[in-house]
């Protein structure tokens, strides 16, 4: 490497860096703001950033305050065991050495997880941005997610959404081991995680022509795909010895009356009930329709991760299915790849994105499980 | 010094490294498929989370003995029932059989029944099991009942019981889907008893066994 190409890696990269900030903290001001107006309105009751800690941040917390539970503590059965342990890892220290409040330290892991997340993305998206102007409509994309309320809210998503954006970055560099436990990592804060390992093959077959040979399998991407569902099978032992049952993180969903079933059946249902089901439904189909487009731009890899994680969402009912697909790093590069084509379209993406997300951040307070 | 007898010797040790660590990745998935297979659990936990043979997890439980009964429509269960399997929700009236949660009713006790038991219940039926057997389990005997029309009370006799520490009702066949039957209804649960009471009494039953 020249020092030329050399120097101007390290300008883009200082450029990406920049950018994410920048957009990081426009993020947290629109966030503040939407809820300090909705606050003034009587909607919403937002003094400080701890109070937007609610629904799944709970559970978080409660793994941050007391660690996993051995028996669930309420009647319905409903315990801590599906929130993966490594988001709450990283509030650890907020809460205990930091001594901030366990919903404030849950909370802000997850909106400095949020920069973490853009910065990701813009590397995931690198090959495809050439001016600053590219690089923050990418960021924007992530930073103004329409459901951006569960990057400011304690949730998991923006920590999971750049270890996978930082799986695709490595895999594509071929840096097998890096991209593995990146999976691992992910495996480790959402169980949707384990799914890299198929994207994972499918970029090693891509580097390798589509040409399986056992001469051309390397140690090191060997080791990297091991390394994909690490995360869940290091939890699953742990909540074997700590409670009994391994597979906890998927047997205590039965207490939400959430039980794997037909997609198709969950589709039709989304499209005969009214109102929000048919939204999520739309949301649904957008996963499928990008996920078949993205195979037609040769990406495979983040085609299948999208499909698949689409058709867990969409076997689990279709409460979550909204935070599932928008928080999808695939799912955003399609979108960024579709409003490139047309930038007039990127004014009608805004208004809807924008919109949305105050629209979200505002009923994030109303206590309507439909954004939960 | 020779470059490639430093780099051989570096290559060569980061394969062994290599596949020291795919060794330890492989012992560690092969200990979490033994934790999968072998849960350390309750037979009540197992019923809930696992196998969802029972709708209500660590039900409250409420002082009476075997001889004052269990009352199916009451939150919670007497002392001296630990779980119940394969029964649908609690209503006003009790609570029915539903297969399509579990093959059998299961009631599974907190002590264990030796010798003479009478086992009476007081439970009702879709009209479309009237007639029909069904088998109630104690332990490792069995005994059948007809199943009458309208509200009925049952006496069943067991006798030199040992160690029986579950009460199971189990249809002679499967019934079928309430929604099968009944045109009108959305019901797709496989209704067989609707339970109200159960007792279980030491010594004969009081009445002749049905």
């Amino acid at each position: 490497m020249n020092r030329d190409s050399s120097s101007t890696e390290c300008r883009l990269g200082r450029n990406t860096l920049v950018i994410a900030i920048v957009l990081w903290i426009a993020s947290n001001v629109f966030v503040t703001g939407v809820a300090t107006v909705a606050t003034w309105e009587g909607i919403a009751q937002y003094k400080r950033m701890a109070n937007l800690c609610r629904w799944d941040c709970g559970w978080y917390s409660s793994v941050v305050d007391a660690g996993y539970h051995f028996t669930s503590p309420f009647g319905n059965g409903a315990a801590n065991w599906p929130f993966h342990p490594l988001f709450p890892i990283t509030a650890y220290p907020l809460h205990k050495w930091l001594k901030l409040s366990l919903p404030g330290s849950v909370v802000l892991a997850s909106k400095l997880e949020l920069l973490l997340a853009i910065y990701a993305f813009l590397l995931m998206l690198s090959d495809q941005l050439e001016t600053t102007s590219d690089y923050a409509r990418a960021a924007s994309l992530v930073a103004f997610n329409p459901y951006l309320i569960y990057a400011h809210a304690g949730y998991a998503e923006p920590l999971y959404f750049a270890l996978i954006a930082f799986g695709f970055y490595f895999a594509g560099r071929q840096r097998w081991i890096t991209a593995g436990a990146m999976g691992g990592f992910a495996s480790a804060t959402r169980v949707l995680g384990v799914l890299f390992c198929f994207s994972y093959v499918i970029a090693w077959l891509k580097e390798q022509q589509w040409r399986f040979s056992f001469r051309k399998l390397r140690l090191n991407a060997m080791v990297g795909l091991l390394l994909c569902p690490l995360g869940t099978a290091l939890f699953t032992i742990y909540l074997h010895s700590r409670m009994g049952d391994a597979l906890a993180w998927e047997h205590a969903h039965v207490a939400w009356g959430k039980q794997p079933g037909s997609p198709w059946k969950t589709l039709q249902l989304c499209f005969t009930q009214p109102h929000w089901p048919q939204v999520w439904g739309v949301f649904m189909v957008a996963a499928f329709v990008a996920s078949a487009w993205l195979f037609k731009l040769r990406k495979p890899e983040l085609g299948l991760y999208l499909a698949l994680v689409a058709l867990v969402a969409v076997s689990t009912g279709y409460w979550a299915v909204a935070r599932y697909i928008w928080w999808q790093p695939p799912f955003l590069y399609a979108i960024y790849r579709l409003l490139r084509r047309n930038s007039g379209a990127w004014l009608i993406y805004v208004a809807f994105a924008s919109g949305m997300a105050a629209f979200m951040v505002i009923e994030w307070f109303s206590g309507h499980n439909f954004v939960i | 010094m020779d470059l490639a007898a430093l780099i051989v010797p570096l290559i060569f040790m980061k394969a062994i490294f290599l596949i020291a660590v795919l060794c330890a990745l492989i012992a560690i998935y092969a200990v979490a498929s033994w934790a999968v297979l072998h849960p350390h659990v309750s037979a009540a936990y197992r019923a809930y989370y696992i196998d969802h043979t029972t709708l209500y997890w660590n039900p409250v439980h409420y002082p009476g003995t075997p001889a004052e009964g269990m009352d199916f429509s009451r939150e919670g269960l007497p002392d001296w029932v630990a779980y119940t399997r394969g029964f649908s929700i609690r209503e006003p009236w009790g609570q029915w059989t539903d297969s399509t949660i579990a093959p059998a009713a299961t009631v599974a006790l907190t002590q264990s029944y030796d010798g003479i038991v009478c086992v009476d219940f007081s439970a009702s039926a879709v009209s479309w099991l009237v007639g029909k057997q069904m088998a109630i389990t104690m332990g490792s005997q069995t005994r059948t009942v007809k199943i009458e029309s309208g509200a009925y009370d049952y006496k069943v006799q067991f006798d030199h019981l040992q160690n029986a520490r579950q009460l199971d009702f189990v249809p002679a066949n499967r019934p079928p889907r309430v929604k099968d039957v009944d045109k009108h209804s959305l019901d797709d649960r496989r209704l067989g008893l609707d339970l109200s009471m159960l007792r279980l009494l030491p010594g004969e039953c009081a009445s002749p066994a049905n």
